[in-house]
């Protein structure tokens, strides 16, 4: 095939009509490559969530799912009980959240600004935390915080505690300690990314300027990374709220995350629809809280940048 | 500078670090443990877990499935995800664009909900949950993960490089396979290697869409469950080491560059 430039003296109808033809070919390619990704996930999860939103109408009677309409699943769904659920699960993901990316913070902070040798590989270090896994260190985390784990032989061995503390496992702070644990290296990408733009120049101007290292943290460092900050925030927020093995495994009896409920619904309890309704209550709430999160740090950047 | 505090940046960093190795740590330690009870102190170390673990069926039929699943989901995912990245790559339409945002969807939701989802539409289609039901699933998972990572590759592509080919005579099949595939491939490998990593430590997908077969979180889930089994410290340890080699070579190939841009 020759190429239009290459053909200087074709006229100008057949040019048109070549750079028309081309058009619709490349639109065709555009389509040929697009489908097969496009047609799995429309049916494997825009079909099934439009089903998951019908499921949540049905009823279980004696064992069977019955397709009877009713709104019964979400007056069950905004019951005391799993309004509870989720207060449980938005308090694990957002102090989760927050100390996540406090610590994903100060380690992109001192990595960028201070560390001078060793950056990569130290980077690949942080980044490789997040293989491994998932299971087997929540298993791990009993193996520490446990009775016999290792904080409680340290404690006893030095002769701090007379006996095993119990307070370290199964509740809601080990709960939150697996999941920082997590998703820190998560975390941590795209505020390091964020910080990467920042030039230390502008810190030091601040400084120069008479900032003291708050007032240079709040008014110069944070604008700057609040789009990475807000990113990593929602992205803990919405997988710390949706996991349901670490509250299983290191939970402990009460204090129940709405995932966990919503997981027994599918599993041992067989009520599907009414995990259905729960899962999109869930769904619903979670988006809105993203929603608010994503406006507020948008604002906070376009203001610095007017 | 009064900043800088002697030590704090290397604070943070060692503290970080002693964080986030240190499930992995006493997980490989509780490995060699001979003890029946996960706990301190040591008494005498062992590869009797390992030993163990060889002879066990179970861990053998499991991880059979699972590196199944993850090899075969794996090329599914970058036969399907690659196309798109390049479509998404060369259109700058309001359709394409609505249909990256599209593809980003199953990074954005809670797995659980994916799952259920996935669980309650096999149910009412009556389609029996097998291999091929994982399989979906675990694609599901992985593609948006290629089409984020050679997307990422692409974004800094130098399109005059295939259009050169073309003009220097190539066709335009010519043009892709001898041009655009091998600036691309490591792109394509890296995303590979994490997405095989990703199916092979799935747990959420595979509890809801698995039929009588586990795979190896499956596995190591239901023995959590049931009683305490040093065995899987032994599993688990495997399953570190392996992750963190494919961690370090999908670095060495892609480059940190690509999972940054992607995230």
């Amino acid at each position: 095939m020759t190429s239009v430039a290459g053909d200087p003296v074709a006229p100008a109808a057949v040019l048109r009509n070549r750079t028309h033809r081309r058009s619709i070919a490349r639109l065709l390619s555009t389509v040929a490559l697009a489908a097969p990704l496009t047609v799995w996930l429309a049916a494997l999860v825009a079909v099934p969530l439009g089903i998951l939103v019908v499921y949540s109408f049905w009823r279980v009677v004696a064992f069977q799912i019955v397709h009877v309409y009713s709104l019964a699943n979400y007056r069950a769904s905004f019951s005391r009980v799993f309004l509870r659920a989720l207060e449980n699960s938005l308090v694990i993901g957002l102090s989760t959240a927050a100390i996540t990316c406090v610590i994903a913070f100060a380690l992109a902070w001192a990595v960028r600004f201070r560390v001078r040798r060793g950056k990569n590989l130290l980077l690949l270090a942080i980044v490789a935390a997040s293989a491994g896994s998932y299971l087997a260190r929540i298993y791990a985390w009993r193996g520490i915080l446990g009775a016999q784990g290792a904080i409680n032989s340290f404690l006893t061995a030095v002769h701090l505690t007379s006996g095993p503390l119990g307070f370290l496992i199964f509740n809601r702070g080990a709960v939150i300690v697996a999941l920082v644990n997590l998703f820190v290296p998560y975390a941590f990408l795209p505020i390091y990314a964020n910080l990467l733009a920042v030039d230390p120049e502008i810190l030091e101007a601040g400084r120069v300027l008479g900032a003291g290292p708050i007032r240079n943290l709040r008014h110069v460092a944070l604008p700057l990374t609040a789009v990475g900050l807000a990113t990593s925030f929602v992205y803990v927020l919405i997988f710390a709220t949706g996991d349901f093995a670490i509250p299983t495994f290191l939970g402990g009896p009460t204090g129940l995350p709405a995932a966990q409920v919503i997981q027994s619904q599918f599993g041992e309890i067989f009520n599907w629809p009414l995990g259905a309704a729960m899962a999109i209550v869930y769904l619903l709430v979670l988006g809105g809280i993203s929603a608010l999160l994503a406006v507020y740090a948008g604002r906070r950047s376009r203001r610095l940048a007017r | 500078m009064r900043l800088r505090l002697p030590g704090w940046p290397w604070l943070v960093i060692g503290g970080t670090l002693l964080f986030l190795y240190g499930p992995v740590f006493v997980t490989g330690l509780f490995s060699f443990s001979d003890s029946n009870v996960a706990g301190f102190p040591l008494r005498a170390l062992t590869v009797r877990w390992y030993v163990n673990l060889w002879h066990d069926p179970q861990f053998r039929e499991s991880g059979l499935f699972s590196v199944k699943i993850a090899a075969v989901s794996t090329v599914i995912a970058v036969l399907i995800g690659t196309p798109a990245a390049l479509a998404a790559a060369r259109s700058r339409s309001v359709g394409m664009r609505f249909l990256s945002g599209f593809y980003v969807v199953p990074l954005l939701l809670p797995a659980l909900v994916l799952a259920v989802s996935m669980a309650a539409m096999f149910r009412l289609l009556n389609v029996r949950l097998t291999f091929w039901t994982v399989l979906a699933g675990h694609v599901v998972m992985s593609a948006p993960l290629i089409f984020l990572v050679v997307g990422a590759r692409l974004r800094g592509f130098d399109w005059s490089l295939p259009d050169a080919a073309r003009v220097l005579g190539a066709s335009q099949v010519q043009a892709f396979l001898r041009v655009t595939a091998p600036l691309l491939a490591p792109a394509v490998l890296g995303g590979a290697i994490l997405a095989f990593a990703i199916s092979m430590d799935n747990f959420v997908v595979s509890l809801f869409l698995t039929g009588g077969s586990s795979t190896l979180p499956l596995l190591i889930w239901s023995r959590m469950r049931e009683f305490f089994d040093p065995t899987v410290n032994a599993m688990a340890t495997l399953y570190i080491v392996m992750t963190l080699l494919a961690a370090v070579i999908a670095e060495r190939v892609s480059g940190l560059r690509a999972t940054r841009a992607a995230s």
